[in-house]
């Protein structure tokens, strides 16, 4: 018996090493999220985080690019022949499967690609920060409500633009999830409850008096205001009444009463269109540029777009709703005229666009119904009623919109030119590099700027962009290019328009639409029935919102679920013109390439939930998430 | 703490007792001579009192006098394969001790780690390997003598440079879903961190034997570090007698097993223009029909060179210099046992830089010294200090990137530098040449970074050491002792690095000139100097208490113990570079009843800081039993069954090593200055999101074996075993999706996966003396495991994929890739109607005429991801196997090992397997590749049409796989023992003179002989051969 003492006795001595605490990890720097939440400047913080994952849009897709802009028919992206593994390449050969698709895979540069997960990530951020605010410790009132509504507003945008993406493939997720969860149980939402959802997310934060209707004050830059809100709702709405989206089902006057309360409110604090040019030693310089004629609605327009909303109490720009923290880089080098003395020429307007600008008596340039005659585009159906048109002079008498979003045969542009100019370039020959003035001469065999199928700064559709070009940009004069604007106030009287034509508000839509149409300098559209003012509506968006990454959106939401982009996205044209020895041109079009883009069938309406991500939840919850097709 | 007070106290007390304890003793002297049943004198027989204070060894002559001073009443005799036996001690002269032979090893002693076992007595499942028959390989690195001769370890030579050889080690495969290897425990010191390198810095001869632990018995005492297997090497001790000496010196050469192709010019050449014309470029793409009859007819090497880079650059043999003394000695005080080993291996490169030596070169010298001392009747001391120095010079490159670079360079192109240009008129220099070549595609040529890249000298210092207290604590119950040990390892890695730039210079492309064009913006820069430094140590402790008595036919053998491990890693940055620490202890007893019945019982606590509190620690229960029918009345009449032992355990063991970020179960989030919103000033960064309840994986192992033993000659063993592991750490990749918005990188990893693991061993061994003059011995050993990922969270693809999982039903690696359709004869689109007929479309490209036909496994007419299948059986072989013997013939003996492993394969790609990389790099299978022409003469083809760039056939599936099954002649010794009166003359006790060989012949079924079965691959070193003359001195 005494052994057995002594055995327990010793063994207990070596046992009581194993003290609890010889384990325990020392202290190494991190905090724990119960850390974050009891201390206001970290509480601040975690806000901050809810913003990390706003996409820098316009040209910050990869690489450099304008992303759905080029993957719609405003454009051809001249990326496409010299990195064709990349984005627009790839698309515009339908290589894109569930498992790696351009648009989510190749890049996350800018908070551009992975969508699902950064999105996923910041709602449960937000969602995180909703959940913990109010017993959180912040230091006054003020910062918690408004703390509050930005995180609801965040998730609300965050959201949204899940909704564009991929559609109806996501669900309602209100509180954080714990590790050790259920997700059994989970399942996709109808693209009206979603939307719902974020009327209700906008809705909180437009009842927080805490929350401004603008930012005045450029330390605050990039701060998410009520009119953010009320845009979100806008066009939010617009999506979920759109025939992609609306399951059978008429939203169209709920859809015409969201917008109207939500323009009628951006209006009365204080949003209103760009209405003038406030720059005019620039943009109504001979050397702009802008206009044949110095016109003021193309400088007003152009200039708008190369400017940078300033936060403040009483801007210049009262258009402006929401835009980018950065800027978009040195246009001139990535996404203008790359022959200028950039690295590429990027984004190329299409034919398609060109056609969309009316003449500038109010007139369409083809028939609405039926803009072409033929699969490939190339034989314009011309729109009899239009006698200012002359196809042998195409460039002429159009929209003053036109001039200031498209560089075309024949313009012209003052800026820094990195090359001298060689005998075939009749227009230029000769000229030294320096800072001059050169016509934008597009024509086949042109050395520089002439159009190419391969040639990553010249164009592959005869056309440049220039709407988010300053007139005067380049190496000598390196203005970079403005914040990228998500929301303006065009856009919501546009949505507004739209929704108000197809809940037979025929007057009001007409109305809100000639207000665009007046500040861009083209005249009134006339009473017409509705198909043909819808069928006018959509073109004005076309013309009015070209190349801000809307086109891409609007055609698929104005598309049935089973139905395709054939019409719009399968062939893309160019137009090449052929200079003859008298000065003269001829025009001809054609496909950019011999080959169609693949990009245009059915399941190319909306990004695939990524492959892994599609398996889980159907293991899971035994249903298919995956969108049709992917 | 408090603990190791108490530990003080008590050796404190134990020394004041320990004198005044003394009692009178009787002091007899006795002598005898012990003999083998041959009537020859066995030299170096361990003589010792049974109560153990005196001992001694016989000599040459077989002849032993020891004083017996401890009142023991017997004498234990024994040597490694002849039965213990006890004599009565009496006065004066004992008749002659005639030993028997131990066919059956089963008084051997068995080292499980923390306590032995004869091996009679074993229950668990052991195989053990002694250091001499280690010491038969002459190679650098402990880990590649491995292989064979362990039944139930998985030996894979992964990386061969010499020096750096790595071998990995698998006792049973795996038990988890990961490539974990065993547990190394150095004379009863666990060493987890970097244990490869540990034995790296042992040598064989310093070894007295080698154990892995294979079963949960066995395994359970270690807890959390013992799932992996355990290997325990025990290292020699001073035995008690007269001084022995024993150098050894070997010279060796070392030549690689396998070189890849080399083609000649013209043939490079054809083949790039072959590639060319099956991509649509048109013939005579890359060289024109004059350039190929150039290379052809080779008169002119200047414009058409012909250079074979690895001949040019590469030495066929490379040397090695080996020299081990062993010393050891003992009285009853102390005993000791010292080694040396100094070894010199050189380079295998050719280099002509004359300001430096920038070609290999290791010298290592490791040493060791056991000390055992008796401080007084109750405490011993202990002392084993080991240490390493390696110096090892590597070109500025590292020898693995040459070796890799040898293939990147066409024979075609002139060097490897610039010529002299001379003014043909005045014979005056214009230009002095020199320049290193390369080609548009090589960025860093082999000549540059052999001669003109600097070297590097890496000086690695390992010291690693023990010492520790033995007391006998018999004085509160017979039998009872504690043991104290504290251990230490340091290493440091000093590097000084001198490295240079050089000029790259391109040949123009014009073929009729030799001139050449500068590429790119290197400049020749002088030496520059650099420094840098690694480190990293290793503390434990380790108490023990020991009880072992026998009470009649009863006993017993039990032992607690404690550890603490504190390790601080090489790495610099958090969390990495704070301490790692265990605590582990556990208890064991194994009870013996009339060596007819054991029981042995084993659990394990442990737990360490990766854990929350709450899931720290894990227990690790195990039982075995075992039943020696042979010894039972009923079966003595039978006496050609000398052995029939019934072996059975189950138990559990752990392992922490699951591939978790550290300490999983604690939130990571760091805060740091910035965002995006200036403003907020700070924002918040989520890292890892901890899973409190995270814990060790715990694998349940049960294992039934026999031991069988006839006529005292023939040994077989059997084992069957079934691992079983349900909380197997895994991530969460189907169970949570992404939309709960933590990214998948930072969720909490759960233990909820299983994870299976199932095989047998079978090892005979036949020893038998034919007569005086003639032993022969023959044994084979085969294992057999296979795992299976019954669970690891795996999410299933679409109904569409052939195979909806790729990773659950398999084994752990299991490789997916295209099936080849062979269903046209030759698996090849032999015509452009094949192609269009098939209806195919690749996903990865067009197929071109000559490009494999994939099987459409779903029927759908693409060829994409969801065509593959499973390929190959995993990442490790199911089969091991070997065949080993022995004959010894008067003086002369011969030992043999072959080695070999099955049903293993590996889709191999890049380099030499494909054709494409750099500016072409062909391997032996390219030469026959598919053209029309092959084709219609129905010649054989042995690849798909070449390219210039990535073809749809360079995909992962069935051509490429290549089976690695292979055999091997592992290793062969033949020596011959010098006459005793030779030996003499140089006061030596014995000379013996020995030829060995490894890995000297191989047979395989790789698909080409580019590079072998076992390896990294085309661009890695190969396994290398070794032959070997040596001579051993007994002194």
């Amino acid at each position: 018996m005494k052994r057995i003492y002594i055995y327990s006795l010793l063994l207990s001595l070596l046992a009581m090493g194993a003290c609890k605490k010889a384990l325990d990890m020392a202290p190494d720097g991190k905090i724990s999220i119960n850390d974050v939440f009891a201390d206001s400047v970290k509480v601040g913080a975690f806000l901050n985080t809810c913003y990390a994952n706003l996409p820098v849009k316009g040209t910050r897709y990869f690489f450099w690019s304008r992303g759905p802009v080029a993957w719609s028919d405003d454009a051809w992206d001249t990326d496409a022949e010299s990195e064709p593994t990349l984005m627009a390449g790839r698309l515009y050969n339908g290589d894109a499967t569930a498992g790696n698709h351009p648009a989510l895979d190749i890049s996350t540069d800018a908070g551009n690609g992975k969508y699902w997960e950064r999105y996923w990530t910041s709602i449960r951020n937000c969602a995180l920060f909703i959940s913990r605010i109010d017993s959180a410790n912040v230091s006054n009132p003020t910062d918690r409500k408004r703390w509050r509504a930005e995180a609801h507003l965040l998730r609300a945008y965050y959201y949204s633009e899940l909704l564009k993406w991929f559609g109806a493939a996501v669900p309602v997720e209100r509180e954080p999830h714990n590790f050790t969860d259920d997700f059994s149980k989970l399942k996709k939402e109808s693209y009206y409850n979603v939307v719902k959802f974020i009327m209700e997310d906008c809705d909180a934060a437009l009842a927080t008096e805490e929350l401004p209707w603008r930012i005045t004050i450029s330390a605050e830059s990039g701060r998410v205001t009520k009119a953010l809100a009320e845009a979100i709702k806008s066009k939010m709405m617009l999506f979920a009444a759109s025939p992609l989206y609306n399951e059978g089902k008429n939203y169209w006057e709920e859809a015409y009463a969201v917008n109207k309360a939500s323009l009628a409110s951006l209006r009365a604090n204080g949003y209103a269109l760009y209405n003038k040019v406030n720059l005019p030693h620039i943009y109504l310089a001979e050397e702009a540029y802008l206009g044949p004629d110095k016109n003021p609605y193309t400088a007003l327009y152009n200039e708008y777009f190369t400017q940078v909303m300033a936060y403040a109490d009483n801007p210049i720009d009262k258009e402006t709703i929401f835009q980018s923290r950065d800027g978009q880089g040195n246009i001139w080098n990535i996404d203008g005229i790359g022959a200028q003395d950039g690295y590429k020429s990027g984004t190329c307007p299409t034919q398609e666009l060109v056609d969309a600008y009316e003449t500038i008596n109010g007139q369409p340039i083809l028939n609405p119904d039926n803009p072409y005659l033929d699969e490939k585009h190339t034989q314009p159906n011309y729109n009899t009623a239009n006698t200012q048109y002359n196809p042998a002079k195409p460039y002429e008498n159009r929209d003053p919109r036109f001039y200031a979003s498209i560089y075309y045969n024949g313009s012209k542009r003052k800026a820094w030119w990195g090359f001298s100019e060689v005998k075939e370039s009749y227009e230029n020959y000769p000229a030294p590099i320096g800072n001059r003035t050169r016509v934008v001469a597009t024509y086949l065999g042109e050395p520089q700027t002439g159009i190419s199928p391969s040639e990553r700064k010249a164009t592959r559709t005869g056309y440049f962009e220039r709407k988010f070009l300053h007139p005067n940009s380049g190496n000598d004069n390196p203005v970079g290019g403005a914040n990228y604007k998500y929301f303006r106030l065009g856009e919501v009287i546009l949505n507004f328009a739209e929704a108000a034509a197809e809940a037979d508000k025929l007057g009001e839509a007409r109305t809100a639409v000639n207000e665009i149409r007046a500040r861009a300098g083209m005249p009134d559209l006339p009473d017409m029935p509705k198909a043909q003012l819808i069928q006018r509506i959509h073109n004005e968006r076309r013309v009015e919102l070209a190349m801000e990454e809307h086109r891409y959106f609007d055609v698929r939401r104005w598309t049935s679920p089973t139905g395709d982009l054939s019409k719009t996205g399968k062939w893309v044209t160019a137009m090449e013109i052929t200079r003859k020895p008298d000065g003269t041109f001829t025009y001809k079009r054609r496909p950019v390439r011999e080959t169609e883009r693949r990009n245009y069938t059915n399941r190319f309406l909306w990004l695939p939930v990524p492959l892994a991500e599609a398996n889980r939840l159907l293991s899971i919850t035994g249903a298919n998430w995956q969108n049709t097709g992917w | 703490m408090r603990s190791k007070i108490a530990i003080y106290i008590i050796c404190m007390g134990a020394f004041l007792l320990g004198g005044s304890l003394q009692a009178q003793q009787v002091s007899v002297v006795v002598t005898g001579k012990v003999l083998d049943k041959y009537n020859r004198p066995v030299p170096g027989v361990t003589v010792n009192s049974a109560n153990g204070r005196n001992g001694t060894a016989t000599n040459a002559a077989g002849d032993f006098t020891l004083q017996v001073d401890d009142n023991s009443e017997q004498l234990r005799f024994y040597a490694k394969g002849y039965a213990r036996q006890s004599v009565s001690v009496a006065g004066g002269a004992l008749p002659p001790v005639i030993l028997q032979t131990d066919a059956h090893k089963q008084d051997e002693v068995v080292q499980l780690g923390y306590s032995s076992q004869l091996r009679r007595e074993v229950t668990g499942a052991v195989a053990t390997v002694t250091g001499d028959v280690l010491e038969r390989s002459p190679v650098a690195n402990l880990t590649q003598t491995l292989a064979g001769r362990l039944p139930g370890l998985t030996t894979m030579e992964t990386y061969s440079e010499l020096s750096r050889a790595n071998t990995n080690l698998f006792v049973r495969g795996i038990s988890s879903a990961r490539q974990n290897g065993p547990l190394v425990i150095i004379d009863g010191i666990m060493c987890a961190y970097n244990s490869n390198q540990t034995l790296e810095y042992i040598s064989a001869n310093e070894i007295e034997s080698i154990s892995i632990l294979k079963d949960a018995s066995t395994q359970a005492l270690y807890g959390i570090q013992g799932a992996n297997g355990v290997l325990v090497v025990t290292t020699k001790r001073g035995q008690k007698g007269d001084l022995k000496v024993n150098v050894r010196m070997d010279q060796s050469f070392q030549e690689v097993t396998t070189k890849p192709t080399f083609y000649h010019s013209f043939d490079y050449a054809s083949m790039r223009n072959q590639a060319a014309e099956n991509d649509g470029l048109g013939k005579n793409y890359l060289f024109s029909e004059e350039q190929l009859k150039g290379y052809k007819d080779g008169s002119n090497k200047e414009l058409y060179p012909d250079n074979n880079w690895y001949e040019k650059y590469m030495n066929d043999l490379a040397m090695m210099q080996r020299v081990a003394v062993n010393v050891s000695a003992g009285s009853d005080k102390v005993q000791f046992f010292s080694n040396i080993n100094v070894m010199h291996q050189g380079g295998q490169f050719k280099t002509d830089q004359t300001k430096y030596n920038p070609n290999a070169n290791n010298v290592w010298v490791n040493y060791r010294s056991n000390l055992d001392m008796t401080l007084n009747k109750y405490i011993k001391a202990f002392l084993r200090l080991s240490g390493n120095v390696k110096r090892e010079r590597t070109p500025g490159s590292g020898n693995s990137t040459i070796y890799g670079s040898f293939f990147q360079m066409p024979p075609t192109t002139y060097g490897p530098l610039t010529p002299v240009v001379t003014d043909p008129a005045t014979g005056k220099i214009i230009n002095p040449g020199g320049q290193v070549i390369t080609t548009k595609n090589v960025g860093a040529p082999t000549y540059g970074m052999l001669n003109r890249s600097g070297y590097y000298r890496h000086t690695v210092t390992n010291i690693y050491s023990q010492v520790g207290l033995d007391v006998d604590m018999s004085f509160l119950t017979k039998g009872l002792s504690l043991t104290g040990t504290f251990a230490y390892q340091t290493n440091s890695v000093g590097s000084l690095g001198t490295t240079q730039n050089y000029e790259r210079w391109m040949r123009t492309d014009d073929p009729d000139e030799l001139t050449f064009i500068r590429k790119g913006s290197e400049n020749n820069t002088p030496l520059a100097y650099g420094k840098s430094h690694s480190y990293y140590y290793h503390l434990t402790y380790n108490a023990m208490l020991n009880y072992q008595r026998s009470f009649g036919k009863h006993s017993i053998n039990a032992l607690g113990y404690m550890f603490f491990q504190n390790l601080t890693k090489a790495d610099v940055g958090a969390p990495a570079l704070l301490p790692y620490n265990r605590v582990s202890s556990g208890a064991e007893a194994a009870y013996a009843y009339d060596s007819r019945y054991f029981l042995k019982l084993d659990v394990g606590y442990s737990g360490s800081e990766q854990y929350a509190r709450n899931a720290r620690y894990i227990a690790t229960p195990a039982v075995a039993v075992g039943w020696e029918v042979a010894n039972e009345h009923f079966m003595s009449s039978l006496d050609w069954l000398s052995q029939l032992k019934l072996r059975a355990s189950w138990g559990q063991t752990g392992n922490d090593q699951s591939g978790l970020a550290r300490f999983a179960y604690l939130d990571n989030v760091s805060i740091s200055g910035g965002g995006p919103i200036g403003y907020l000033q700070y924002v918040i960064k989520e890292n890892q999101t901890g899973n409190p309840n995270v814990q060790a994986e715990v694998s349940t192992k049960t294992n039934a074996g026999i031991d069988l033993g006839l006529f005292h000659a023939l040994t077989i063993s059997v084992d069957v075993f079934k691992e079983k592991m349900t909380n197997m750490v895994v991530a969460v990749s189907s169970k949570v999706p992404l939309y709960q918005g933590v990214p998948l990188g930072n969720y909490p990893r759960m233990n909820a996966g299983t994870f299976e693991n199932k095989g047998y061993e079978i090892a005979l061994n036949y020893t038998k003396d034919l007569s005086r003059d003639l032993n022969i011995s023959l044994c084979g050993q085969f294992s057999y495991q296979k795992n299976t990922i019954i669970n690891w969270n795996e999410a299933n693809r679409t109904a569409d994929y052939a195979y909806r999982k790729r990773e659950e039903g398999f084994s752990f690696g299991q490789e997916f890739g295209y099936l080849v359709d062979y269903s046209n004869g030759n698996g090849f689109f032999n015509s452009a109607e094949e192609i269009t007929s098939s209806k195919l479309s690749y996903s990865m490209g067009k197929p071109r005429v000559g490009d494999l036909i994939y099987k459409d496994l779903n029927g759908d007419h693409i060829i994409d991801d969801r065509d593959k299948a499973p390929i190959g059986n995993g990442m490790l072989p199911r089969q091991v196997y070997a065949i080993s013997g022995g004959v010894r013939y008067k003086a002369f003996d011969l030992n043999f090992l072959f080695q070999g492993t099955g049903e293993f394969s590996s889709i191999y790609g890049g380099q030499g397997v494909y054709e494409t990389d750099y500016d072409g790099v062909f391997g032996a299978r390219h030469a026959n590749a598919w053209t029309p022409e092959r084709y219609a003469n129905q010649e054989p083809i042995s690849y798909p049409a070449l390219s210039l760039k990535k073809s749809v056939s360079q995909e992962a599936n069935d051509f490429f796989s290549y089976n690695r099954s292979y055999i091997r002649l592992k290793n062969i010794e033949i020596g011959y023992t010098l006459p005793a009166s030779v030996a003499r003359r140089i006061t030596a006790e014995k000379i013996r003179v020995l030829l060995s060989g490894q890995n000297l012949f191989t047979w395989h079924h790789m698909k080409s002989d580019d590079f072998g079965p076992e390896g990294g691959g085309y661009t890695s070193f190969p396994v290398y051969k070794v032959y070997n003359i040596g001579v051993s001195v007994g002194f």
